[in-house]
């Protein structure tokens, strides 16, 4: 290569190639530590490390507080997710409930949800505009997770922009439905169960008196699910079976939402949805009347 | 691969022009051969079997190129023409037939590119090209591969002719221009066009009018920030290695009429239409008649060239409908009244990438139904979805607008190469790879033609 005498059209590479150097190494150092403290992030480029941190630090504080912790004994291996189940012969029909509420009938009666609340993610935001319930309040954000649910700020019809805790202490709510799990189902599960535990124990100190409901999370299409691993029918099984299991059946309930916009196989039915993830704003009521005839019928 | 993923950015894109500079100039034509191809098998990694249109038409139209005499071997012409658009016919439509092919990679760029040749050595315009480098380095040209600019042949076999020896100039240049255009595609084209994808994600029956008018001048802005900044990437990669690649556009949301827009967008491609279709049918040298007939093949063309879904073409008709009533006086009001001119345009641009975004007819009647609620009310419509997009992408719009205007590239030119300029560049870098750490994956928009 000739000398070159005038360095002045080569200062924006070089500001480029310095930079870049220190982002690679600061990505290497941040991906080591994730890696030894929370596992994953092996399909990562450690160049994108610092910025996704930047965007979420969710990772980075749980990073932090397991690097601080007291050593703890071997922990139990991650359990599996639950293989496919086999087919059960079909059971007999149970009798048709007894209905139990009345004033949960969609577009006629739906003042029994005039004092609820709804916290939840994208799917719950698409509720929120499409089809709502009541007077009821919807705290809901694109993005939302167990992880964040108290630290987010959202706002509604009746409340500007607010956190949860804020929103907690000036209402009160007599029933609470929470649809969260998707965003974050790539997570370890012991590790969202836990959250989830505590941010359930949090609902209950700030709302005694409601009835809180886990909304179990429903599949993706199986275009999507075969992108990402953490959305496959088997992990989202897995995560709706510890969410059920978070429920004491009287002031926490679990209710088996999976079921919305789904076939047979677990997975999104195409026609409902546009991005393989949401449903069409269109298809939002099918979510308020199951809901409201879960609610009819006492679940 | 893209350019605007973090292993071209930091990985291909290094390497590459490490190689290329640290290659004396003589041989640096075979760097860009290698490093071309290479791009284009990583980019085609889980489909190898598109490598084989790719050479098999590149060989087949360099030894035609060889036998062809000027103006005397037709029959040579018309069987690289067969071949090339017999390939680009099947592909595009097999999926139609349920023949479950896809598309090959840039395969609507490069059959022209290579349809561009032959006609030109037929015509005796370009000398056949000897050298089997140079002209595989022309067909496989990394930085104009995937999705143009289609360059003039004889341009392309001029540049190539020499030694490749870029100076720090050229270098300092192309990073520049790069690095603008990665902006425009990933700060401004994708963010923009996360109000379109809503859109779509809500049901078109769904959207109100506000928001359904919004969604249409944001996939407006998005096509063209993504495509611009695609060309722009691809003219600064081509400077680097001292090349210059024809620019692609020429701020067509400035245009007055759909004539001049189309003078202004995918400029490369619009030009090839001119050249090698329109006047050699005649173009407006036989008559009125004949003039409109000619107009009218270069849209279904245009149409059917941009994919094989019924709505392109209709997107043609439209085209050649408009850019007709101009030509038949419609375009002499235009050029009185800048007024109407600006009405008709901003209604439309819009109109006319509602047709080329919206793969089913039926919808697209839908979406009429939204943007003009005469006789169509709408499904589950919420009403005030336009004030809560409006508060999180109305900015975007905005800045969108103002950007596709000539005002701010004047102002740039004038700043470009200061330290001002390289500060605003590093910046704008650090915030692509910012918003690119998060996407997993964002394809340019015109990878899918």
């Amino acid at each position: 290569m000739k000398h070159i005498k005038n360095f002045r059209p080569l200062v924006l590479a070089a500001i480029l190639v310095v930079t870049s150097a220190a982002a690679v190494v600061c990505g290497l150092v941040m991906k080591g530590q994730l890696q030894k403290y929370l596992g994953g992030y092996d399909d990562k480029w450690a160049i994108a490390v610092p910025f996704l941190m930047l965007r979420d630090d969710t990772d980075w504080q749980r990073m932090l507080a397991a690097k601080n912790a007291p050593p703890a004994p071997d922990p139990e291996p991650e359990p599996d997710p639950e293989p496919e189940p086999e087919p059960e012969p079909e059971p007999e029909p149970d009798p048709e409930p007894p209905v139990v509420v009345t004033n949960a009938v969609y577009g006629q009666d739906e003042s029994f949800f005039d004092d609820a609340l709804f916290i939840g993610d994208s799917r719950m935001v698409n509720v929120a505009n499409y089809a709502r319930l009541g007077n009821a309040d919807y705290f809901a954000d694109v993005g939302m997770t167990v992880f964040k649910m108290f630290s987010t700020t959202a706002s509604d019809k009746s409340f500007g922009s607010t956190d949860l805790g804020s929103l907690l202490q000036s209402r009160q709510y007599s029933h609470i439905f929470v649809m969260l799990g998707l965003n974050e189902a790539g997570y370890p599960l012991g590790n969202l169960f836990d959250t989830y535990r505590s941010d359930l124990e949090q609902l209950r100190q700030l709302q005694p008196d409601a009835t809180i409901y886990i909304l179990k999370v429903y599949g993706v299409t199986a275009d999507v699910a075969a992108g990402n691993p953490s959305l496959a029918h088997s992990r989202l099984t897995a995560v709706n079976q510890g969410f059920a299991d978070l429920a004491d059946g009287d002031r926490i309930r679990c209710l088996d939402s999976d079921v919305l916009f789904c076939g047979e196989d677990g997975f999104m039915l195409p026609e409902y949805t546009g991005d393989g993830v949401h449903p069409y704003g269109k298809f939002a009521c099918l979510f308020s009347q199951w809901l409201c005839e879960q609610i009819t019928r006492g679940k | 691969m893209g350019f605007n993923t973090l292993p071209f950015v930091f990985i291909f894109l290094p390497l590459f022009l490490a190689a290329f500079y640290l290659t004396p100039a003589r041989w640096r034509t075979v760097v860009l051969c290698l490093g071309s191809l290479t791009f284009y098998v990583i980019g085609v990694w889980k489909r190898p079997w598109c490598l084989a249109p790719l050479l098999g038409l590149a060989v087949l139209v360099y030894l035609l190129g060889l036998r062809m005499r000027p103006r005397k071997s037709r029959g040579l012409l018309i069987l690289g023409l067969t071949a090339l658009f017999g390939c680009l016919f099947f592909f595009k439509y097999a999926g139609l037939l349920g023949l479950g092919v896809t598309l090959p990679l840039a395969i609507s760029f490069y059959s022209f590119q290579l349809a561009a040749y032959l006609i030109d050595v037929y015509r005796g315009r370009v000398p056949a090209e000897r050298k089997p480098l140079l002209f595989f380095t022309g067909v496989l040209l990394f930085p104009k591969l995937l999705s143009g600019p289609l360059m003039d042949p004889l341009s392309l076999h001029e540049q190539l002719s020499g030694p490749l020896r870029p100076v720090p100039e050229d270098f300092d240049s192309g990073l520049r221009d790069f690095i603008l255009g990665l902006s425009m595609k990933v700060l401004l084209a994708n963010q923009i066009g996360g109000l379109w994808r809503q859109v779509g994600n809500i049901g078109y029956e769904s959207v109100s009018t506000p928001l359904a008018w919004m969604g249409i001048v944001a996939y407006s802005l998005q096509l063209y920030l993504d495509f611009c900044g695609y060309s722009w990437m691809a003219l600064g990669l081509g400077r680097m290695l001292g090349l210059r690649l024809p620019r692609n556009f020429e701020h067509p949301y400035a245009a007055r009429s759909m004539q001049d827009f189309w003078r202004r967008w995918h400029i490369s491609l619009s030009s090839w239409f001119r050249d090698y279709v329109y006047i050699p049918l005649g173009g407006s040298r036989e008559g009125t008649a004949r003039t409109y007939l000619n107009l009218l093949a270069v849209w279904v063309l245009t149409g059917l060239w941009h994919g094989s879904t019924l709505n392109f073409l209709l997107w043609g008709l439209l085209l050649f409908v408009l850019i007709a009533l101009e030509r038949a006086g419609w375009g002499r009001v235009l050029e009185r009244s800048r007024l109407v001119s600006r009405v008709y345009m901003v209604l439309m641009i819009p109109m006319s990438w509602m047709l080329f975004a919206i793969p089913s007819v039926s919808q697209i009647g839908v979406y009429l139904g939204r943007l003009f609620p005469i006789v169509s009310r709408g499904i589950a419509v919420n009403a005030g979805d336009w004030l809560q997009y409006g508060r999180q992408y109305g900015w975007l719009l905005a800045l969108g607008i103002v950007l596709s205007t000539p005002g701010p590239e004047k102002l740039w030119n004038r700043i470009r190469s200061t330290w001002l300029g390289t500060v605003i560049l590093a910046a704008l870098f650090w915030a692509c790879i910012y918003c690119m750490s998060a996407a997993a994956n964002d394809p340019f928009m015109y990878f899918s033609f």
